[in-house]
């Protein structure tokens, strides 16, 4: 028998209108500036802004991006099946970072400016550094399954080689 | 030679003057302003008001003063400001100046977070906003004039110079006048020097001037920062070693379990 699926079941339906009442602000926040949509001000430059904004999707990641390494660090094979999902979450969760940021900072285009100007006393640059470096090895890591898909061996390989290290 | 301004609070009359001349040099925009009991407007600093003269009615020793003060960056000799940025878009130059690159910043804000007077301020009503703070004249410094503050000030109220020879005529004056001077420079020790240096009249906690201490606040910073690549080192290790006695522990119990099943094929 053919099991029948919803396509758009009401989780999702509500999901996405969330979304699309996010976009609203995002929108705004590119016309009329920060101020407008996120009531911080000179005194209050973060505020809870930035904790639901970024650390929300920090936090996501963490947990899958940690339980991963733990897997793997310790080879406990019994729990290889829920690397994936936990990899994926986490990854999600920086794509989720990078996408706030994007909104976040003041010059999004010049987001790129951490790669180059390195001050390298400033916390907030380790924390950039960190964003890049996670969400690199979430893909690397993510990228067996993309490549398992389209049966692509050398790639597949050279991830399988590096894993560990990886991890670390 | 690091440069730096005296505020002589006993000295300034409140005329504003400074808040005027800053805003023609900087060709900062107007702000409607209404007035809410006091002659001093704008209410706080912002992108597009770098100083401005706060005014204060305390009782100090049983007499009644009529206290002004001027609030801009402090430019501090140790600014946190430069050492949070990311990108390092605020530098400290050799004349004092806290100065930045709209180059560099991608406007995350947290030198505003970092910053112990709270001086940088954003363009919160711009799509693409930059950071905005009293930048000290530098590019007038480096023509060899005065900030444009301290030339209009018509009272002698500040002064531009070195910054020794300030503090030394600091205190001088305070010796001359000690009924007249609260005996302390702001800004000689605070948060690790500041290129600004205050004289007030009256103590430094009535005019709501922030209590801190002489230890740079870029000091635990710079120490947390330089422990996070041995430490991140040592993560690595502790993870690689725990991998390799996994791995082992589990190659030796595989080759106990093999042998065992030797040991039973055999018999």
């Amino acid at each position: 028998m053919i099991q029948r699926r919803n396509s758009f079941p009401v989780g999702t339906t509500v999901i996405t209108a969330i979304v699309i009442l996010g976009l609203i602000p995002m929108i705004i926040r590119y016309i009329n500036g920060l101020g407008a949509v996120s009531n911080l001000s000179d005194g209050r430059a973060w505020g809870f802004w930035i904790s639901f904004d970024l650390y929300c999707g920090v936090a996501l990641a963490a947990g899958g991006f940690t339980l991963a390494g733990v897997v793997y660090i310790f080879n406990r094979k019994k729990y290889y099946p829920i690397i994936r999902p936990a990899i994926l979450t986490a990854f999600l969760g920086y794509l989720l970072v990078i996408l706030a940021l994007l909104v976040d900072l003041g010059q999004p285009w010049y987001i790129w400016h951490a790669f180059i100007n390195w001050n390298i006393y400033s916390p907030l640059f380790e924390v950039a550094m960190c964003v890049i470096t996670y969400t690199v090895v979430l893909a690397l890591e993510f990228s067996p399954i993309i490549f398992e898909r389209f049966n692509w061996h050398v790639p597949l390989r050279i991830i399988r080689a590096i894993q560990i290290p990886l991890v670390i | 030679m690091s440069k730096a301004v005296l505020y002589d609070a006993t000295k300034c009359i409140g005329c504003r003057a400074c808040q005027i001349a800053c805003k023609q040099w900087n060709e900062l925009r107007c702000e409607s302003a209404t007035n809410w009991g006091t002659y001093e407007n704008p209410p706080k600093l912002n992108a597009s008001t770098f100083t401005k003269i706060r005014f204060f009615e305390v009782e100090n020793d049983g007499k009644f003063h009529f206290v002004f003060t001027k609030v801009q960056c402090m430019h501090c000799e140790h600014p946190a400001c430069v050492a949070a940025c990311p990108v390092g878009a605020l530098q400290k130059t050799e004349s004092g100046a806290v100065v930045y690159d709209d180059n560099k910043c991608f406007g995350c804000r947290y030198c505003m977070v970092a910053c112990p007077f709270g001086i940088p301020n954003f363009e919160w009503d711009s799509p693409l906003p930059w950071i905005r703070k009293c930048t000290f004249c530098a590019d007038r410094q480096g023509g060899g004039l005065e900030p444009a503050c301290v030339t209009t000030c018509p009272t002698g109220a500040l002064k531009y110079g070195n910054r020794d020879e300030l503090i030394v005529e600091a205190r001088k004056r305070i010796a001359d006048h000690p009924h007249e001077y609260y005996d302390h420079i702001y800004g000689e020790k605070e948060a690790g020097g500041t290129s600004w240096l205050y004289l007030s009249p009256v103590p430094f906690k009535q005019l709501n001037f922030p209590n801190i201490g002489s230890e740079p606040v870029t000091v635990n910073v710079e120490r947390a920062m330089g422990a996070v690549l041995p430490v991140l080192a040592g993560v690595a290790a502790a993870m690689s070693g725990i991998y390799w006695v996994v791995q082992r522990r589990q190659k030796l119990s595989q080759k106990v379990d093999a042998e065992k099943k030797e040991g039973a094929q055999t018999k």
